[in-house]
């Protein structure tokens, strides 16, 4: 499995079902518009530039630890500083948040290197088994073992990756909602993973605690 | 002669005047509240109906502005604690600029949760309101969640909804 120090819990199945486009965007008098189409499961996908990465190959990524940014619930409300010079990546954003019954974190990094970069792939993982509906890639259901595989090639030497995942801190029913959220986010050369980062947050009670961003070699 | 350089004087402070009004926006937001949704997910705390809401371009060019992927919800406030949109969570959720040509709408389809239904009754009038950012307001790298709460905080291009009511 990936090492992405996946903790236990997961979400609650659950919630509301509309017809439609299941992100709820329609435009009339032309195209429809269809954000984040879900990714069909795939045990490996091909990137722009051609690569065909397996989940074997991500499942090769190495377990040592060369560079820890930070503990966990360290950076709640706060943003991380620059952590830029680890082979070329900055972290700008790292932070968790509740509003208005939904939390999440925010994270947003570059990473600029004219060696290692330049053609290389961005893959993310996320670990999680909800939502059942609503998928959004990237994703990864805990419940068929199946693995979505988003990903974006690198233009040039840099690439800027933002995400803020979310869930609800409330059920349907008003009662609170436990569980961790785990991203894997790895970039590739080829075939072979350069090195990975692994971002989450864990959800207790109406509380959002960002898990330690750490980077990972092979 | 006077007389015609007062007249002519009040004249050029009423045009200055009236030409330096600001400029309204075009953008409009309707809302229709479609059906309660409670049967299902009965409960004494909340309740739920579906929305649409659509965001119409009236003006006479395309309209630039940034949405989150998945959680469109973002850029929506409601004018009222006792209501707020549900949805379940989304994952890889970043900035996109999207689109809207002149005469065209973009609908959006969600669900609002009224909380405590009977506290807030029936007869209270709601507005919706769409968070504008534009093109140039938010830069690659930047922190979008921030530039959107600057500008809730700041009361700065927001396009209210007309008020409507829930119905019981």
């Amino acid at each position: 499995m990936i090492n992405a120090g996946v903790m236990g819990g997961g979400f609650a199945k659950g919630g509301i079902n509309i017809g439609g486009n299941k992100n709820g965007f329609y435009m009339y008098g032309q195209t429809v518009v269809s954000f984040n189409s879900p990714d069909k499961p795939s045990s490996s996908y091909t990137s722009d530039s051609g690569t065909a990465i397996s989940e074997a190959d991500l499942n090769n990524i190495g377990t040592s630890t060369d560079y820890v940014v930070g503990e966990g619930g360290k950076y709640l409300g706060e943003s991380v500083p620059n952590y830029g010079g680890i082979n070329g990546l900055t972290i700008n954003t790292f932070y968790g948040y509740s509003a208005s019954g939904i939390g999440g974190v925010v994270i947003s990094l570059t990473y600029t290197s004219t060696t290692e970069a330049q053609g290389g792939d961005w893959v993310q993982v996320v670990s999680t088994d909800f939502p059942d509906f609503g998928k959004t890639s990237p994703y990864f259901d805990s419940k068929d073992g199946s693995i979505y595989y988003p990903y974006k090639t690198i233009e040039g030497n840099s690439i800027s990756f933002y995400d803020n995942p979310k869930r609800p801190l409330y059920d349907a029913f008003g009662r609170s909602k436990n569980g961790d959220w785990i991203a894997f986010l790895s970039l590739y050369k080829g075939s072979k993973p350069i090195f990975g980062i692994t971002y989450g947050y864990n959800m207790h009670f109406g509380v959002i605690m960002p898990y330690y961003i750490q980077v990972i070699y092979p | 002669m006077n007389k015609l350089l007062i007249t002519l004087g009040l004249f050029v402070l009423f045009y200055q005047c009236t030409s330096h009004k600001p400029k309204e926006t075009n953008m409009k937001v309707q809302v229709k509240i479609s059906n309660k949704l409670d049967d299902e997910f009965r409960n004494k705390k909340t309740t739920f109906y579906s929305v649409n809401i659509d965001l119409i371009n009236d003006t006479d060019s395309t309209v630039s502005f940034w949405l989150m992927s998945c959680s469109w919800q973002d850029n929506w406030i409601i004018n009222s604690d006792s209501v707020r949109f549900y949805y379940q969570g989304c994952d890889s959720n970043f900035p996109e600029l999207k689109q809207i040509l002149s005469g065209q709408k973009l609908t959006f389809i969600g669900i609002l949760q009224v909380l405590s239904p009977l506290k807030t009754g029936i007869e209270k009038d709601f507005k919706i309101g769409f968070v504008e950012i534009k093109q140039h307001e938010y830069l690659v790298n930047s922190d979008f969640r921030n530039v959107l709460l600057a500008k809730i905080k700041d009361k700065k291009d927001i396009i209210w909804s007309k008020a409507f009511k829930f119905k019981n």
